[in-house]
């Protein structure tokens, strides 16, 4: 095929193809996949920044834990030294 | 979506012989868009049809190296039967440009149907295709022989 009638077959395709149109519910189904997207999207941002925050939520737990049970001995002490007994000078 | 999705469907139904693959194509280069506007990627250099293009032309290549491979696999024959989406003038039309493409690496039978069948020039081709005119032109030569040779072979 010469170059001129190579070129005039492309241009006559290039004719026969363009009253090609997507079907009518096209873009109704791709604002719908977007908005999917979208939702997807939306989740798996908050699993990572919920991940990326994870190892600062298990510090704070175990600091929680450590203050508790050191408030918790210092009590034990406090109500012990409250019932020994008193003694009183009249 | 309104204003573009006739020509996007259009153009990656010459990509990849089909309506409805073109339809499938457009509409995951839509969601990536989207995404890609919604995290601030798309920097403006290029006009919004060409960044269009430019991922409906990546989507369109994946996705036929992913039939084509499961083709191969499952060794089955080209699906590309009349799928009521185009009129059969056009559909015969799209069937032919498929075989006649078909041979070509993907980049060049990019470059010929920007340039052939979407009419636009070198300037715009290699902005979606991300290379130089230069490439665009020698992707055109090798496009243009390959499909003589194969004229000829005939």
């Amino acid at each position: 095929m010469s170059e001129p009638s190579l070129e005039r077959r492309l241009a006559e395709l290039a004719r026969l193809t363009e009253p090609i149109r997507p079907r009518p519910d096209f873009n109704a189904r791709v604002l719908a996949a977007v908005a999917r997207d979208r939702r997807g999207v939306w989740t798996a941002e908050l699993a990572r920044s919920a991940r990326s925050f994870l190892p600062l939520a298990l510090a704070l737990t175990v600091v929680s834990v450590a203050w508790a049970a050191r408030a918790e001995g210092s009590t034990d002490a406090e109500i012990a030294a409250a019932e020994q007994p008193m003694e009183l000078e009249w | 979506v309104e204003l573009t999705s006739s020509l996007l469907v259009r153009y990656a139904a010459r990509i990849t012989g089909s309506v409805a693959d073109a339809e499938d194509v457009v509409q995951e280069a839509y969601v990536k868009a989207h995404r890609a506007l919604a995290t601030g990627q798309f920097e403006g250099r290029s006009s919004v049809k060409t960044w269009l293009y430019r991922i409906v032309t990546r989507t369109a290549i994946d996705e036929r190296r992913g039939r084509q491979r499961r083709e191969a696999l499952s060794g089955a024959a080209p699906s590309g039967s009349y799928d009521g989406a185009a009129s059969a003038e056009a559909y015969l039309a799209l069937r032919e440009l498929s075989g006649w493409l078909s041979g070509l690496p993907a980049e060049q039978r990019s470059a010929l149907v920007l340039r052939a069948l979407e009419g636009l020039g070198n300037r715009e081709i290699a902005e979606i295709l991300g290379c130089s005119e230069g490439a665009v032109e020698q992707r055109l030569v090798r496009a243009r022989a390959a499909l003589r040779e194969k004229e000829v072979a005939r």
